[in-house]
């Protein structure tokens, strides 16, 4: 026989969902940039493991996109406690579309992020053109469906990024980052990090506007590769 | 055939309230309305108040069964603001009722936006009435500039009826598949205690269990008949 109302309600805190896809194209070899990658995602994933909240869990899904147009998984959405980070080594090309189209089919899974969830965090970085077509699935991904309600964010390194397709992409305009070096995509992961934290502390996660100013840029910082 | 309620409004992290009930019950009549302001927007909470008061006064003596077009109360709603020059953005609530006519043995009840409605007339299980939403703190609501009607459903009853109205802080806690079990926990137990307390206790009661779940503010009324 129940004897409180706890015996009749779901004991677990919200889920705020974070989807990570990065680039491991051949590109990404040259100047320190994937070494930079996987240092600034491992710093990134210890620092969300260090949130503490009751009412919130951070759930994060791992991607990258290279070798033969592929998109892979490299750790399935779950408890952030639980990631451990793979190294990425840089070759092949740059599918944007088919990794849209694959955060697509999980964001609208809602057995793996039902509708008690908070809206998920999208994260893209990437440093070309994309080798297959975005229209489509650009098109979808931010006008269809649960993956318009996301937060979209992206960094766009170096020249050769499809500055375009990241405008694009992203929820806000000062969501899109642009950077040149290592650094950079350092500078970027702790904005990535300070979102999430943001978000897991407002009382409205869902309507919380990030703000990339606050952020030093670590100048005098030594990066450790 | 007589009925009880308990009622409850408890504050979340926000600084003021946002959340909005109003209960009322004569001889022929009950209306309840369970109203949330959207967290985000800095007057919700008097756009959820608006939209109760008005919803009373109109139910408390409009013919049931009710149809979505008849209900006034969102359009009056809309052109208080518009009216005062205010921007009803600013006032974005969510709003779910529900009206019981003693005599003829109806109930309707309508949801504007994501605050759930559970009901069970006579043997029936419970029905859950929620708007599928994409995510938490994404909803429809009165505020917006595509004005939503109320999503009504109508009900006739014969000897028994229970219904929980509540704000998405209590309802998306709740777990869908003891929801028959809730409502015979919560008849029983608020039974025994004296009308004047039931209240008190179920927001004491609210505090101690949900309201350590989320930061959303909580309210809920619970009517049962005996």
């Amino acid at each position: 026989m129940p004897v409180s109302l706890n015996d009749f309600i779901i004991q677990k805190a919200r889920q705020l969902p974070v989807i990570v896809a990065v680039d491991r194209s051949g590109s990404m070899s040259k100047d320190g940039k994937i070494e930079a990658l996987n240092l600034a995602i491992k710093n990134f994933i210890n620092s969300l493991k260090e949130e503490k909240s009751d009412k919130i869990d951070i759930q994060v899904a791992l991607y990258s996109f290279g070798g033969k147009d592929e998109v892979t998984c490299e750790c399935e959405l779950g408890p952030v406690a639980s990631v451990e980070c793979k190294e990425y080594s840089a070759y092949g090309r740059t599918p944007l579309g088919s990794t849209l189209n694959t955060i697509k089919q999980l964001i609208e899974d809602r057995a793996k992020i039902p509708s008690r969830s908070y809206a998920p965090t999208v994260v893209i970085i990437t440093d070309g053109e994309s080798t297959d077509d975005t229209t489509k699935a650009l098109t979808t991904f931010i006008r269809e469906g649960r993956s318009s309600k996301a937060f979209r964010i992206a960094m766009a390194i170096g020249d050769d990024a499809d500055i375009n397709f990241l405008k694009s992409f992203v929820s806000e305009p000062e969501y899109l980052v642009t950077g040149e070096s290592a650094a950079d995509i350092k500078k970027f992961f702790k904005f990535v990090t300070m979102s999430v934290s943001q978000r897991a502390h407002s009382l409205t996660p869902d309507s919380v506007r990030l703000s990339i100013q606050n952020i030093s840029t670590d100048d005098d910082e030594e990066l450790i590769l | 055939m007589r009925y009880n309620h308990i009622l409850t409004s408890v504050i979340g992290a926000h600084p003021n309230i946002q959340d909005a009930i109003k209960y009322f019950e004569n001889e022929d009549r009950i209306v309840a309305v369970v109203a949330d302001g959207l967290g985000s927007k800095k007057k919700s909470g008097d756009g959820a108040r608006l939209i109760c008061y008005l919803i009373v006064e109109e139910l408390k003596s409009k013919q049931l069964p009710l149809l979505p077009a008849d209900i006034a109360s969102p359009n009056i709603w809309y052109k208080y603001f518009e009216d005062g020059r205010m921007n009803y953005n600013d006032y974005c609530t969510t709003c779910s009722f529900v009206v019981i006519d003693k005599k003829s043995k109806q109930m309707s009840v309508g949801q504007i936006g994501d605050s759930p409605i559970f009901v069970s007339t006579d043997s029936n299980p419970v029905v859950e009435i929620r708007r599928e939403k994409d995510f938490s703190n994404i909803t429809d609501c009165l505020g917006s500039i595509e004005r939503s009607q109320f999503v009504i459903h109508n009900y006739v009853f014969t000897s028994i009826i229970r219904v929980l109205v509540t704000s998405d802080g209590i309802g998306d806690e709740l777990n869908s598949s003891s929801l028959d079990s809730l409502f015979s926990y919560l008849s029983a137990k608020y039974q025994s205690y004296t009308p004047k307390s039931r209240s008190r206790r179920f927001t004491k009661e609210i505090k101690n269990t949900v309201g350590k779940l989320n930061h959303d503010d909580k309210s809920a009324i619970y009517i049962w008949s005996i």
